[in-house]
């Protein structure tokens, strides 16, 4: 991908994140206790009944890439500032790739499997 | 008669190549500049020191140096106004030293020439032989005069914390040479300046820390100007 | 190794260069510390399902049980410190990215004036610095509402 584009992404996904994320923060601290919202089941925003609304989940779901997305963009974007070397950068390319994809992966597993709990 | 200390960068790589610090004593007046001083010091007292300084008047930019932790001219600032009784200074940061107080603009002034810091036109017959000059009005020249102050003194190069480990960054001087040039109305450049910057490091890795703009001397504002800059080759290419 | 901890030293001290390079350090600080909780996260709340190695439907009450010990596990004030200060950073990092959004578009700039000494940067605007305040105090509300979660100290 062209870095412009990449930068481009970079504003998309925060704002992403600003959407998703108020959503997560909202239904853990302000739509119901921490405690209540803790617990596994019994209440409307314990952890599976979150997971088993769809809407919730798929907002989980998109908070997930946009936060790998970003966030691993921004350790790509550290390590480049600190050394140039073109066979460094391409190693720092791949494995910041394989990480985010890796947390995406078993992130979404676990929000798949919740779903259908 | 007033004195302050001057603790001052030493590295002769034909010497030792050791970098110490070496300390003199001199003997102020009002209205003294940092320069001044380590002019004292070379005639009276140690010939061995090297700078480098040619204007005295903040107009070359020759006598970038780090004076207490800033990026400063030594020319353009007074020992009162600093007000310590020591006075460190050493080469500017991200530059590679030639001998004690004296850098190497290499690199930095290859940037600045890969940016085409000049008027590019289509027609370039015109350019060469015309005797006609190009028109602006006072409005499109308020656009990019500001960036034309630049003076190269690499300050705001030597404050970056992106250059100090980026390579590949432009550096503020250079893209604020890069805007200034893209923002002339007389120039046709266009999209065709936006798109190398497009890729890569050199200019997408600004991340606004403003120091440029904090200690440029002539009051360029690069940090502006790099923003516009970023707005256009995001917006435009 | 020189070059890392030429890196360090600019990237982590924003003393002398004024309120832009210290948003510059904040954001980048709070970033990682971000990054890094979020991949724990994922693996924390991976035990919802019964931990890393569940890759198909486990049975209800396996599921559950993993969770509440898990929920023990992370029942650790040690867990709260972190969450209360990540709470600042999460904050911070929202509401000055945003401001660093709007001035990379030019937003929030003054626009090139012609150098008059004292010379006043017009990227050192009033508009882009009272937002790096606003995401200062959002934050720091941030951490007195957390504190209040974590540690039922306030009882607001
Ligand atoms: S922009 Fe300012 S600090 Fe940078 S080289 Fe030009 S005059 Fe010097
Ligand atoms: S001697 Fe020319 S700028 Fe200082």
């Amino acid at each position: 991908m062209r870095e412009k584009t990449i930068h481009l992404l970079h504003y998309i996904t925060g704002i992403g994140i600003l959407v998703t994320g108020a959503i997560h923060l909202a239904t853990v601290f302000l739509l119901s206790p921490y405690e209540a919202s803790m617990s596994f089941d019994g209440h409307p925003f314990s952890v599976i009944s979150v997971y088993r609304n769809i809407l919730l989940a798929a907002s989980l779901q998109a908070l997930l890439i946009f936060v790998a997305f970003h966030g691993f963009n921004g350790v790509r974007t550290i390590l480049s500032e600190l050394y140039q070397g073109k066979t460094y950068l391409r190693i720092v390319n791949i494995a910041v790739t394989v990480a985010a994809l890796a947390v995406v992966i078993y992130g979404t597993r676990t929000i798949v499997i919740a779903h259908l709990l | 008669m007033q004195e302050v200390r001057f603790r001052v960068f030493r590295y002769d790589p034909d010497k030792d190549g050791r970098r110490s610090y070496q300390t003199y004593t001199v003997p102020t007046f009002k209205g003294m500049t940092v320069l001044q001083g380590l002019l004292h010091i070379k005639e009276k007292i140690d010939p061995t020191l090297s700078i480098r300084f040619s204007c005295r008047m903040a107009t070359c930019g020759s006598c970038g140096m780090m004076i207490n932790g800033l990026p400063r001219l030594a020319c353009y600032t007074l020992i009162e106004e600093l007000k310590t009784r020591t006075i460190t200074v050493e080469p500017l940061r991200n530059f590679p030293i030639i001998k004690d107080l004296v850098t190497d603009f290499e690199e930095f002034f290859t940037k600045h020439r890969w940016v085409k810091p000049y008027l590019i036109r289509l027609d370039t017959y015109e350019q060469e032989k015309s005797n006609v000059s190009y028109r602006q009005s006072d409005e499109e020249l308020e656009h990019y005069i500001q960036f034309a102050y630049c003076i190269k003194c690499g300050l705001c190069y030597a404050a970056c914390p992106v250059t100090a480990t980026d390579k590949e960054f432009l550096g503020p001087q250079a893209l604020a040479q890069a805007y200034r040039y893209y923002a002339d109305s007389r120039d046709e450049g266009g999209v065709d300046r936006l798109r190398p910057l497009a890729e890569g490091s050199r200019l997408l890795r600004c991340h606004f820390a403003g120091s440029c703009s904090k200690v440029c001397p002539k009051g360029v504002d690069p940090a502006l100007a790099i923003q516009l800059l970023r707005r256009e080759v995001l917006l435009r290419t | 190794m020189s070059r890392l901890s030429i890196a360090l030293k600019t990237w982590l001290i924003p003393v002398r260069y004024g309120l832009e390079r210290w948003s510059y350090t904040l954001q980048r600080v709070s970033g990682v510390a971000i990054i890094l909780f979020f991949v724990m996260h994922i693996a924390e709340t991976g035990n919802v399902v019964g931990g890393p190695t569940v890759w198909t439907i486990p049975p209800y009450e396996y599921a559950r049980q993993v969770w509440n010990e898990t929920k023990e596990f992370l029942a650790n004030p040690i867990f709260d410190i972190g969450l209360v200060l990540l709470a600042f950073m999460i904050f911070f990092h929202t509401f000055n990215g945003i401001r660093l959004t709007l001035v990379h578009f030019g937003v929030l700039l003054e626009k090139p004036k012609r150098p008059e000494y004292p010379y006043h940067p017009g990227s050192m605007s009033k508009a882009q610095r009272a937002l790096f305040w606003l995401s200062i105090v959002l934050a720091t509300a941030a951490i007195i509402y957390s504190l209040d979660v974590f540690f039922k100290v306030l009882q607001i």
